[in-house]
């Protein structure tokens, strides 16, 4: 149907939103090849001339970036579990369960949704102060745990569970819990793929929240110590972007493998909206 | 009872979290709290708090600021991202490449791509100025982010780049679910591409704006790492946000009460911009 020059123009100008989005990624990692010093020489290299891996030998000892990958995965990998738990148990309480109130507390709950996070932060902090869990990785997982979006989105995802099939399984006398870990958690489960990943994503890429919550260094996570880092070595281009390097590739693994999953999820999930 | 045994840890959370934070957040701007001077106590002074910070000129630069960021953020995302979803909705290979590369930024933690950007746009080093160069582009002596009247639009280019890719998706996944008969249809009757655009996939991803409108928009209120990595909020304050303020005046100067007061004023701004989506969205029905 369309003409030939059509399809090179479209080919064309896809080539070049690639090149936008990829191209300072891969000058990210370029850099953090080169020798030091190296990225500052004039005119500025695009290909190290001589790839060396000392600055990630370097990050990963002297400058204890294992320890912040570390506190950086617990966070993420332990907010995320904490909050797809409690999410799938409401979302699906909210869709399918029939109990007074319901709708009430369902639309107080999303009114809660426009509610910016940094509104709560200070009292927040004040709290988690009294309660003794500042500089603890459990306060830095706060923020993702109070996952009102992802409630709605595994509310929708629900609704599409068959009630027959519930009943059904009510009839041949399985026990509730029976149920929402047999019939309910594999329906959704591409749902909680989708709101995994966001919140993984969100718990990892966090920078104001840690920057508050974490004061001692040894329970900084990963965007936290960057920043840290580059007070005393903002001129080391090269270590820097490794260090970036080091935060980002866990995210990009986590998109690459679930690309499919979340895409899914989300034409399921939210386009009813 | 089941069902509440479902409910009660996310809404314990959300209590203690969102509900309780917010009304003691309300409270506290209401009073003069200021950590390290504990002898002041912590008097009620009314609207005191809300007063200093309208006479405040950092505040008002503040606020057009994250106006700004708002307005010209969500914009931009949005129609680069329905630019973007309508060229990657076709099924070749090198458009399937493409998907996946232009998703990539928007996974990025701002803060890696704070400093990246910085870097690539160093005025002396940066490998962007000399590519800029060689285009015959002058970013100037100081550099984007040294430059008042250019550090703004500096990070909101940042903000852009990282974030439209979020608009695409959603798009791509509502144009993805519009019924092939629909444009098959349109086309029967005569339809342009235009036409079709505008009458089939336009309407069709309306619920998709205002959803990513809103989680955009809220975000762009937020935005904090970029201007706190990039400018510290400078320079000459040019790319303050209240986000940066509130933690400037809370988390450095133990000013308590005024910080709760920035972020009362950044709840109703938000507040105020979700119905005004939502409003809008009803209308158009």
């Amino acid at each position: 149907m369309s003409s030939r020059p059509k399809v090179l123009g479209f080919n064309a100008l896809l080539v070049v939103a690639s090149i936008l989005a990829a191209g300072p990624l891969l000058w990210m990692v370029s850099a953090s090849l080169m020798r030091p010093g190296e990225a500052n020489s004039s005119p500025p290299p695009l290909l190290p001339s001589d790839p060396t891996l000392e600055h990630y030998r370097a990050l990963f000892t002297s400058l204890n970036l294992g320890r912040y990958f570390l506190n950086s995965l617990g966070v993420a990998v332990g907010g995320t579990l904490l909050a797809v738990l409690i999410t799938a148990m409401a979302g699906y309480a909210f869709a399918k369960l029939r109990f007074r109130g319901r709708d009430s507390v369902f639309k107080v709950l999303l009114a809660g949704m426009v509610i910016p996070g940094q509104v709560a932060m200070l009292p927040m902090f004040i709290l988690l102060r009294e309660m003794g869990l500042i500089n603890t990785l459990f306060g830095a997982m706060v923020p993702v745990l109070a996952p009102i979006y992802g409630i709605f989105l595994v509310r929708q995802y629900a609704l599409s569970i068959p009630d027959d099939l519930l009943d059904a399984a009510r009839l041949d006398g399985a026990s509730e819990l029976r149920i929402f870990r047999s019939v309910v958690l594999p329906a959704i489960t591409p749902v909680l793929a989708t709101l995994g990943v966001f919140t993984f994503l969100s718990a990892w890429n966090d920078f104001m929240w840690p920057l508050i919550v974490l004061s001692d260094d040894s329970h900084y996570t990963l965007p936290v110590a960057l920043a840290n880092l580059a007070g005393e070595h903002v001129l080391d281009v090269e270590l820097m972007m490794g260090g970036a390097v080091v935060t980002v590739l866990p995210v990009f693994l986590a998109f690459l493998f679930l690309q499919r999953h979340y895409i899914q999820g989300i034409m399921a999930g939210s386009v009813k909206g | 009872m089941w069902a509440w045994a479902l409910l009660v840890p996310s809404l314990a959370l959300v209590t203690a979290l969102i509900a309780y934070p917010l009304a003691t957040g309300i409270s506290l701007s209401l009073h003069s709290v200021v950590v390290n001077r504990p002898g002041l106590g912590r008097p009620f002074v009314g609207l005191e708090n809300y007063a200093r910070l309208l006479a405040d000129e950092t505040v008002r630069t503040a606020l057009l600021n994250t106006v700004i960021y708002v307005v010209v953020g969500v914009i931009s995302q949005l129609l680069l991202g329905l630019g973007a979803a309508v060229l990657l909705n076709r099924s070749s290979r090198l458009a399937w490449v493409a998907r996946t590369a232009v998703m990539l930024p928007w996974f990025m933690p701002p803060v890696v791509a704070a400093y990246m950007w910085a870097f690539m746009l160093d005025p002396r080093y940066g490998i962007l100025t000399r590519i800029a160069g060689l285009l015959g582009i002058d970013t100037g002596s100081q550099g984007v982010f040294a430059d008042p009247g250019l550090a703004l639009w500096g990070v909101l280019l940042v903000e852009l780049w990282r974030s439209y890719p979020f608009f695409a998706l959603f798009f791509l996944a509502g144009l993805q679910s519009i019924p092939e008969e629909l444009y098959e249809a349109a086309a029967l009757d005569g339809a342009g591409t235009w036409h079709r655009f505008r009458h089939i996939t336009l309407p069709m991803l309306g619920p998709t704006f205002v959803f990513v409108g809103v989680v955009t928009m809220i975000a762009s209120f937020q935005i904090f790492s970029e201007p706190y990595v990039m400018t510290q909020g400078g320079p000459l304050k040019s790319t303050t946000t209240l986000v940066l303020l509130m933690y400037e005046q809370g988390f450095r100067w133990w000013r308590l009460g005024l910080s709760a007061a920035i972020a009362v004023v950044l709840f109703l701004l938000t507040l105020a911009g979700t119905l005004l989506l939502r409003l809008r969205r009803s209308e158009a029905r």
